[in-house]
């Protein structure tokens, strides 16, 4: 998938990103820079920390 | 309030206590390029990693907790960058020092339709806009080459400004701020966007336009430049005292300030840290 994609895939279909980016990193396979960017935003919508 | 005098300084400072010092660490894996501005914020170590992550092309702020810690809220006193010091591995490097206001992240490089901008948040620091500039900072990889230009609303509050046309350069990589560097040919800028004719500043931005694909996603960032330092040699700790060096024209830290540096090296800096010191002081 390239950047463009997964960036419309965010804005589309945020979660099922996210849960690509999981299975990603339990599969070992690092996160690229753009990905990473886009996922700490992901994280952010999805878990939310006790400050939220 | 500010200093009055030099007594007032030492009255303040030195024996009121009125200061704050503090430390920063970063570094990047990323090969940077000799001659391109890179985004220090975006490099780990501490402060934290910035990722410019947030709500697609809506503008947003950074936590100045997350920033170079430069103290708590002084108002209704006022702050001062007093003095830096750093050193790195690699030299010469220039460091330039910011407040980033404001940012609008995950503009598509890929599209070459107008991306307009959600202002629901506007500046909370430097409102009317006067000596804030703009860069556009990778957020990924990217290829480059592609022309781009912003519309804004300018310090006097006119809108629908349209900067000058920038091109990409080609370094590539995250972090990297792509209107800048040797590589963008006979539009090679600095690390901000050329404003038009007669402005001094931005209040906000309306849209980001590519004119063909460049690849990548891009944050665009709204800041205010705080003064510079070079790093002449490599592994030899630069300092400037700002009350000394620029006849005591310490720059204002505005309370919720996220500050944070700009990189020029003339080298890869990649595993090279760049570390040192700020003091601030208010009174």
């Amino acid at each position: 998938m390239t950047q463009a994609e997964e960036l419309a895939l965010m804005k589309s279909k945020p979660l099922q990103l996210f849960k690509m980016y999981l299975a990603q990193l339990e599969e070992g396979t690092p996160l690229d820079e753009a990905q990473t960017a886009k996922f700490e935003y992901l994280k952010k919508l999805f878990i939310k920390d006790e400050e939220d | 309030m500010s200093f009055i005098s030099l007594s007032d300084y030492s009255n303040k400072v030195v024996i009121g206590g009125q200061t704050h010092s503090s430390t920063f660490r970063k570094t990047t894996t990323v090969v940077t390029t000799a001659g391109v501005w890179f985004d220090g914020s975006n490099m780990s170590g501490h402060p934290v990693t910035n990722f410019y992550a947030s709500t697609p092309l809506k503008a947003e702020y950074l936590l100045a907790r997350e920033g170079i810690q430069h103290g708590s809220n002084v108002s209704s006193d006022q702050k001062h960058l007093k003095r830096v010091t750093a050193m790195c591995s690699v030299a010469p490097v220039n460091l330039l020092f910011i407040d980033s206001l404001l940012y609008y992240p995950f503009i598509d490089g890929d599209s070459t339709d107008e991306q307009v901008f959600d202002n629901t948040n506007s500046l909370t620091r430097e409102t009317t806009g006067v000596g804030v500039n703009a860069y556009v900072v990778a957020q990924g990889t990217y290829i480059g080459g592609a022309e781009f230009f912003i519309t804004y609303t300018n310090q006097a509050g006119v809108s629908g400004r349209t900067s000058k046309l920038c091109r990409s350069n080609l370094a590539t990589t995250a972090g990297t701020i792509i209107s800048s560097g040797a590589s963008s040919g006979a539009m090679s800028n600095a690390w901000f966007i050329p404003l038009a004719d007669g402005d001094t500043g931005i209040r906000s931005v309306q849209s980001f336009t590519f004119l063909s694909a460049n690849g990548g996603i891009f944050a665009l960032v709204l800041c205010k430049d705080l003064g510079n330092l070079s790093i002449r040699e490599a592994n030899v700790p630069a300092e400037k005292d700002f009350l000394i060096d620029t006849g005591l024209n310490m720059p204002i830290i505005p309370d919720g300030a996220y500050l944070s540096f700009l990189v020029l090296p003339n080298a890869s800096i990649a595993s090279a840290p760049i570390y040192g010191n700020i003091q601030t002081t208010w009174g």
